[in-house]
């Protein structure tokens, strides 16, 4: 056995037993209140990340240096393949992508723990989870699927049978991680609130903070994965689109669909204690979905072009949902009496839980002067309020803040449902009646486009309710100026189109089709106006008081979460936007001879030469197709093949001219030895290009929301909210003047707040 | 490069095993008893008050003990001395 192997393969086995013991301190010292016991929990889990770390280190170590003895690095990679690919084989194959999600779930259980206020007796709890879940991945690589075993050959291979060639890309290189972290994350949050489940309660103020952070920094985890996904099937695959609803795609979008609507829930914050609870049954999904989808990839149980990561280890994690699931549900049936705060204090001390204290009457009373007290504008808009709770629980009117965010949790999770029948139907189907069903994209959007579009009409009206109650009329005059300013950017549509020759593209879609895209433009238009609309108020509200910049750092520091919900509103829009534009999509095979000229889509091509490149790994051929429109050239494609030497295989490379109203994109299919005649895939895309500007959107928000350390939440007074004084600003019109406020509402405003004249 | 995150890898392992040594033989040696997670019949509510609950409770009620007994801190006048609070009262009843 060669060293790298000893090594990986010791540093897993101890890894195994102490996350085994770090399972069993932690379980004793909730029980029996141990300090010790918890202090050792707390190492085991620190130990088993470091473990674990050492074993990828050197797994690493095995790839980047090709010891032959290790039969993944003999099936993952060669020695001819660029360091970054050879990486990536860490991941790329079944063995490697399993002590990843090992690794990085032992390092995340390890910063949740350090991060736990210590020594709360939730934290050796937590631990014990956390070191639970690490310790079934730890059996699956050790027992299961080891990258670390070795030819029992006398001679290993002289070279690698490399990474598959379609995998060797820079999407690829960050696809897989990128995705694998987001369903790592989803554990973490989901670990917490088990452990609140446990002892018979539901989060707390600061646990509700902390779970929401974790789950937010997992959508981006898996928003990431999905859209470098996207791209990688767009640049890489050469069919020219970007989603084929094949079954391993599904599988990660439906964890993503319900997590999403975990988020939409949890921004209702304490406020309803139903949704407290719906809330943690969404997160719960989430992660036993974000299981069932690694069980569809890896199991084979569905066919999908990630073929390659086919074994029986898939059963495995079955049994572990199936495991967690029937946990779940008799937590919640045990406890069910404790997620009631009347009860809470009159339950005895359970594992490792204090029951909290019947709220004292300083408190009380404090919390009633903080219900009445005016409502700063800047302050976070969803938030705790156990004294409106209590006095009217519940109570929130139909037209409603609270009523729209569950609304739109009900449809996402519908969305959500809808892929999972559309991915597992034919497999039911076959093993029912056993013929084949296919349900391919027709099937998708014949049912998703409609709800996908209720569910964006939501997220536009979502934001012109008040918490708890808005009348009509309010909804109203919040309402007409976009709804005025969407419809004319619709109806302007027309002329747009005209002026760019869209007509040129000769698609006539079904009528039932055009009147989705009408719907689609003018929804993405109006919840851009909107969310910009309400964004650009809050901003003028706070430069009368500071300068721009300052009112800008002001938006982020004292209402993150909400300027970061209407910028990620945007960039949903803008990727509505960019899928309507589907519908225009214009595709076409042609051969064409040296110097013939090809009409597609509004646009001339024309084949005028080829130029071969080797490089170490590779043989590159590449044709140059010159595009031009109305007789001018625009720019030269090169196309290419690329036939790999270690693999022997050959792909197929796009290349492509990305800009706001459209893509062309050409394949090279074929290329005739001699170079005088090629077979080209060209596809004209409108609006692609706002697919990926939306996401880019979507992720950098998401990323500043997490580095923007979370405030503590506030309680609005229910009459007052932030959202429609801001709302009921915009309804006066889009003009600056007419936003500021009068002088004596200033004066009133300081009276209010006790400023001295 | 990969041999240098092996060798850093190794010696954040023993750092971590070192680190939980020294902390798990201190706490051994100071004692279960002292350093028990367990908590009495009376500290067994307020061991799990929520933070929040906790942070908010805790000023209000020092407050509140502050206004209703007299406080060891503050000197009293001397005798004989009448208070600014008396003289006020004295001169609102003229």
């Amino acid at each position: 056995m060669s060293q790298v192997a000893l090594l990986g393969q010791s540093s897993l086995a101890a890894a195994l037993l102490v996350s085994a013991l770090t399972v069993v301190f932690g379980a004793l010292a909730a029980a029996r209140r141990d300090h010790l016991l918890a202090l050792a929990a707390k190492w085991g889990s620190y130990t088993t990340a470091a473990l674990l770390l050492l074993a990828s280190s050197a797994l690493l170590h095995g790839l980047m240096e090709q010891d032959r003895a290790l039969i993944y690095v003999w099936a993952q990679s060669d020695s001819s393949m660029h360091g970054f690919y050879v990486a990536a084989a860490f991941w790329g194959g079944q063995q490697g992508s399993l002590l990843f999600w090992a690794a990085t779930l032992a390092l995340s259980a390890a910063a949740a723990v350090w991060q736990h206020p210590w020594p709360r007796p939730q934290a050796p709890l937590l631990s014990s989870m956390l070191a639970l879940f690490v310790l079934f991945f730890c059996a699956l690589v050790l027992f299961f699927s080891n990258p670390f075993d070795t030819f029992e050959l006398i001679s290993p291979p002289t070279d690698g049978r490399g990474l598959n060639p379609q995998l060797q890309t820079l999407a690829m290189l960050l696809h897989p991680p990128a995705l694998l972290l987001g369903y790592v994350l989803v554990s973490i949050p989901s670990a917490m609130l088990l452990v609140t489940f446990l002892q018979g309660r539901l989060p707390d103020e600061q646990e509700h903070r902390s779970i929401r952070r974790w789950a937010l920094a997992a959508w981006l985890q898996l928003s990431i994965g999905l859209v470098l996904g996207m791209w990688w099937a767009y640049t890489e695959l050469g069919w020219g689109g970007y989603w084929a609803w094949d079954p391993v795609e599904n599988a990660a979008l439906i964890p993503w669909l319900s997590l999403t609507a975990y988020l939409h829930v949890n921004a209702l914050g304490r406020r309803r204690h139903g949704a407290h609870l719906w809330a943690s049954a969404l997160l719960m999904l989430t992660f036993l979905l974000t299981i069932f989808g690694t069980f569809l990839t890896r199991s084979g149980f569905v066919s999908s072009i990630h073929a390659f990561a086919r074994s029986e280890i898939g059963y495995y994690f079955l049994a572990f949902i199936v495991a967690l699931g029937v946990s779940f549900i008799a937590l919640l049936v045990w406890r069910w009496r404790g997620f009631y705060p009347a009860t809470v204090a009159q339950t005895s001390c359970p594992l490792g839980a204090w029951p909290v204290p019947p709220t004292s009457p300083a408190t009380a009373a404090e919390m009633q002067a903080r219900a009445r007290q005016p409502h700063d504008a800047s302050s976070e808009t969803a938030s705790s309020s156990e004294v409106e709770r209590s006095q009217s629980p519940n109570s929130a009117a139909i037209l409603s803040r609270e009523n729209a965010l569950l609304f739109a949790s009900i449809l996402l999770l519908l969305l959500a449902l809808v892929v999972l029948v559309g991915t597992l139907a034919p497999k039911f189907h076959e093993m029912l009646f056993g013929d084949e069903l296919s349900l391919g994209a027709p099937w998708f959007n014949r049912w998703l486009t409609p709800l996908s579009l209720i569910l964006m009409a939501s997220t536009g009206t979502g934001m012109l309710f008040s918490w708890r109650k808005t009348s009509p009329q309010r909804l109203w005059r919040r309402a007409r100026m976009p709804i005025l300013l969407a419809t004319l950017t619709t109806a302007s549509a027309p002329l747009a189109w005209t002026w760019w020759r869209f007509d040129a593209l000769e698609v006539e879609p079904s009528s039932l089709e055009l009147l989705y895209v009408v719907i689609a433009f003018w929804l993405a238009a109006f919840t851009t106006v909107l969310s910009s609309s309400e964004l650009y108020s809050s901003w003028s509200r706070r430069r009368i008081r500071s300068s721009a910049s300052q009112a800008f750092l002001a938006l982020w520091t004292q209402q993150a979460r909400r300027t970061a919900g209407s910028l990620i509103h945007v960039g949903m829009a803008w990727m509505i936007f960019g899928f309507a534009g589907a519908a225009f999509r214009v595709e076409t095979q042609r051969s064409a001879q040296l110097g013939e000229q090809l009409s597609v889509g509004g646009y001339e091509l024309r084949f005028v030469g080829v130029r071969q490149h080797y490089a170490r790994d590779k043989a590159q051929v590449f044709a140059q197709v010159e595009v031009s429109r109305d007789g001018q050239l625009i720019e030269t494609l090169e196309p290419a093949r690329f036939a790999y030497y270690a693999s022997n295989m050959a792909t197929g490379e796009t290349d492509l001219r990305s800009t706001p109203m459209e893509d062309m994109y050409l394949n090279l299919l074929e290329i005739d030895p001699q170079g005088e005649s090629v077979l080209l895939l060209a596809v004209v895309s409108p609006f692609t290009w706002w697919i990926w500007l939306g996401s880019l959107l979507i992720m950098l928000v998401n990323v500043v929301l997490l580095l923007i350390p979370e405030r503590r939440e506030t309680a609005p007074s229910s009459t007052q909210d932030t959202t429609s004084d801001v709302l009921d600003h915009w309804a006066l019109g889009p003009f600056p003047q007419l936003l500021e406020p009068r002088p004596s509402a200033l004066a009133e405003s300081e009276e209010s707040q006790g400023a001295k004249p | 490069m990969t041999s240098l995150l092996l060798v850093a890898s190794m010696l954040l392992l023993a750092a971590v095993l070192s680190s939980a040594w020294v902390e798990l033989r201190g706490a051994y040696l100071q004692g279960s008893d002292k350093a028990s997670l367990k908590p009495g019949p009376s500290e067994c509510p307020a061991a799990d008050t929520l933070p929040s609950d906790a942070e908010r409770a805790a000023p209000s009620r020092a407050e509140q003990s502050a206004s209703k007994t007299p406080s060891a801190a503050q000197p009293k006048p001397p005798a004989g001395q009448k208070t600014e609070r008396a003289k006020r009262r004295r001169g609102g009843k003229r």
